[in-house]
């Protein structure tokens, strides 16, 4: 701004103090020049903070579903050198080497037979600092927790959590979970209650809890690490350096740009386009349901092989209730955890998410079934639309029995009277047998 | 800012300025293709950015509307009643389940109030898990409303005395003013909420929608009523397929699975 002043002073000066509108054409030239270069430098900053928000909420869903199946190593190399890790009232565990061992101390790396630890990384608010090399955020956490024919739970929790940019690669630097509720799935919240978790006498953590508070039924708010986002304001994005002002330089500037902010409205509209899909899917909407879906796209779900393009797709959707049909029915499935990544071209994107569904009919059964999707959307003529459509289940529960006593069963698998196109892609085991549903993406820190 | 004598700094200035072709050197009133051109580029540069500073205004609103909505939830599950009625405009209206319509910021403070027992902050032993997921963002070609649909999963009773699970989606507006988004029309359709012991497949709605309306009456009765569970009703989606309706060429298959699937009873067409 200062140059701005700078310029605008010297010109005025020179012209003999004409106003600025009256001036020749050719002499607003240097002012609309550096007006420009810093509406530009404002914009990459905005841009930038805006990519962080997506790298951080693609970073802490893919550190849940690396908890979730016991990768340890995977989910530790996200952290800083210097992280600290809390998780309920473990007390604080300090550096990256320390974290990995408690982490380790849960249990054997790796998925494990009879292991249930789906833990839903939800609702998040991420507050990126100005300079935007460091952020907070605030998410909820809802897991399903069992291990076969000992114990099952419901969980919920606040994360407020901290990431740092190092090397151009987000990191989490803090993660404190603050615990919420803990209850055996057979009583549920109105009768049993469980207490926070107390720090390990076998690995005892570097510090003490952060905190003194109780779980629910006691009266706690985890502190909110962000203003009211209507009565105060989030600090605005500030701009790394100021940008030089020649026509060429700021051509320059504003062609790297576009194609990010491509990218950004790219996440966004995938993003939309999935959680659409859940609500089709919730309400047997199987026509527009089938419309979202490339000419040429693919769904495939619980084994029951691939079916292919629209009609095909649209066949197979009549495998999951009739069109429109609603009455005493629950059919709510929700797309939670999204982690989104646009290739460079923006017309191609890879997604993991997580699939919760509440089922059932009214004086029949319910049903709770969790899973996992890795689906490819494509750009078709600039609109984005679901090519591959590839949920992994993880569960089918009947809702009297839960997990703990859940018995085995395979997947639903191929239909005689409404066959797919070709056989599944991709054999998967279900809980209570380990599986590990490929990913997508390699490890944001380490490649690996 | 460094003091350097004016008429030193003018003469540098137009120098350096005139040789990168930005200001007209000599006479004024003359101007080479060279120029012209900087000129132009220059205005074309500023229609450009014009527009990407819109596109990124784009992402921001939105981004802003999912933030509001996520801090709706974390006040209201930890009954910040307060915070929550901050977060609607002064003419909002909000329409919770079958509760009614009550219209004003103030009304919906004493609404939130009147849903937590008439005190700040939970009561021991109160759950109200209240998880905010799904959000489909639409923003208007004004850039100062939005839409929004969002699914409000809830974790909810009182130790001792009560459980529920309950779920139903939000259609909600949203308003700009002053540079700020704010709730301008909350309206949340209540599909279950059922008592954690046999879950929707064994009860009956729990409240059949009903929360503080029997003590605080409200300003207007329900828009639409469509009952409660067991009975179900599809709240329509604000937005239009972003792709478009899938058209069979002639009637779909699979329609022999489909009429196995079909209950005996209680057909709706």
């Amino acid at each position: 701004m200062n140059r701005l002043l700078a310029y605008r002073a010297v010109l005025l000066a020179t012209l003999g103090a004409v106003p600025l509108g009256m001036l020749p054409v050719q002499a607003q030239a240097p002012e609309a020049a550096a007006a420009l270069a810093a509406r530009l430098a404002l914009l990459q900053a905005e841009v930038r903070n805006l990519e962080a928000e997506n790298a951080i909420e693609n970073l802490q869903g893919i550190f849940g579903f690396y908890y979730d199946k016991n990768e340890w190593q995977q989910a530790a190399d996200i952290f800083t050198e210097d992280a600290t890790f809390e998780w309920g009232g473990s007390g604080v565990y300090v550096g990256k080497p320390r974290i990995l061992a408690y982490l380790r101390s849960l249990g054997a790396e790796g998925p494990q037979e009879g292991l249930l630890n789906d833990q839903m990384q939800l609702q998040p608010i991420v507050t990126v600092a100005p300079d935007g090399l460091s952020a907070k955020a605030r998410w909820h956490l809802f897991s399903q927790e069992a291990r076969h024919g000992v114990e099952h739970f419901w969980g919920t929790g606040i994360y407020e959590n901290e990431y740092r940019f190092e090397a151009g690669v987000w990191k989490i630097s803090k993660l404190q979970l603050y615990s919420s509720m803990k209850t055996p799935y057979e009583a549920g919240w109105g009768v049993t209650a469980l207490p926070r978790s107390t720090p390990s006498s076998d690995l005892p953590p570097d510090l003490p809890p952060a905190m003194d508070y109780a779980n629910y039924p006691a009266v706690f708010v985890p502190p909110l690490h962000y203003p009211h986002p209507v009565t105060a304001a989030v600090p605005a994005p500030q701009p790394a350096e100021p940008l030089a002002t020649d026509p060429g330089s700021l051509r320059e500037a504003l062609d790297a740009l576009e194609p990010r902010v491509g990218l950004l409205q790219d996440a966004d509209a995938v993003e939309r386009l999935h959680t659409i899909y859940g609500y089709y899917l919730a309400h047997n909407q199987w026509d527009e349901l089938t419309g979202i879906f490339t000419p040429d796209g693919t769904i495939e779900i619980a084994l029951r092989g691939v079916y292919v393009g629209r009609p095909s797709v649209r066949r197979n959707l009549d495998l999951y209730g009739v069109q429109n049909e609603l009455r005493g029915t629950l059919h709510n499935h929700m797309q939670y955890q999204p982690v989104i990544h646009i290739a460079a071209d923006g017309q191609r994107a890879s997604m993991r998410s997580r699939a919760f569904s509440l089922m059932g009919n009214f004086g029949g059964t319910g049903r709770f079934m969790g899973g996992t999707y890795e689906n490819i959307f494509e750009k078709r003529e600039g609109v984005w639309m679901l090519h591959k459509d590839q949920q992994i289940n993880t569960y089918f529960a009947l809702y009297d029995v839960g997990w703990k006593d859940l018995e085995w069963r395979p997947a639903p698998g191929i239909t005689d009277s409404n066959p797919p196109d070709a056989p599944p892609t991709l054999q998967f085991e279900m809980y209570p047998r380990p599986f590990l549903p490929p990913y997508h993406y390699t490890n944001p820190v380490t490649g690996r | 800012m460094t003091r350097i004598p004016p008429q030193r700094t003018t003469l540098h200035l137009l120098s350096l300025l005139c040789a990168a072709g930005l200001v007209a050197c000599g006479e004024p009133a003359a101007t080479t293709p060279e120029q012209d051109a900087a000129a132009a580029e220059l205005a074309a540069l500023s229609t450009e950015v014009a527009l990407l500073e819109a596109r990124v205004q784009q992402v921001k609103d939105a981004n802003a509307i999912k933030r509001l909505q996520r801090a709706y939830g974390y006040y209201v599950e930890e009954g910040l009643w307060d915070e929550v009625a901050d977060l609607f405009s002064d003419d909002a209206s909000l329409e919770l389940a079958r509760d009614g319509v009550y219209h004003g910021k103030e009304r919906i403070r004493a609404y939130f109030t009147a849903l937590g027992g008439g005190q700040r902050g939970l009561r021991e032993g109160q759950l109200n898990e209240q998880l905010q997921v799904m959000p489909v963002v639409t923003l208007g070609t004004d850039g100062q409303t939005a839409k929004a649909r969002w699914r409000n999963i809830l974790l909810v009773g009182q130790l001792g005395e009560h459980a529920e699970w309950g779920e139903g989606p939000f259609e909600n507006e949203y308003v700009k003013e002053d540079g700020v988004w704010k709730i301008h029309r909350m309206r949340w359709q209540q599909a279950i909420l059922v008592p954690y012991q046999g879950g929707w497949a064994a009860n009956e709605d729990y409240n059949r929608g009903i929360w503080v309306s029997d003590t605080l009456p409200p300003d207007a009765p329900p828009t639409d009523d469509h009952g409660w569970w067991p009975e179900t009703y599809l709240p329509p989606f604000h937005f239009r397929n972003p792709v478009g309706t899938y058209q069979p060429e002639s009637a779909p298959a699979g329609g022999v699975e489909a009429a196995a699937a079909r209950p005996a009873a209680g057909v709706t067409p």
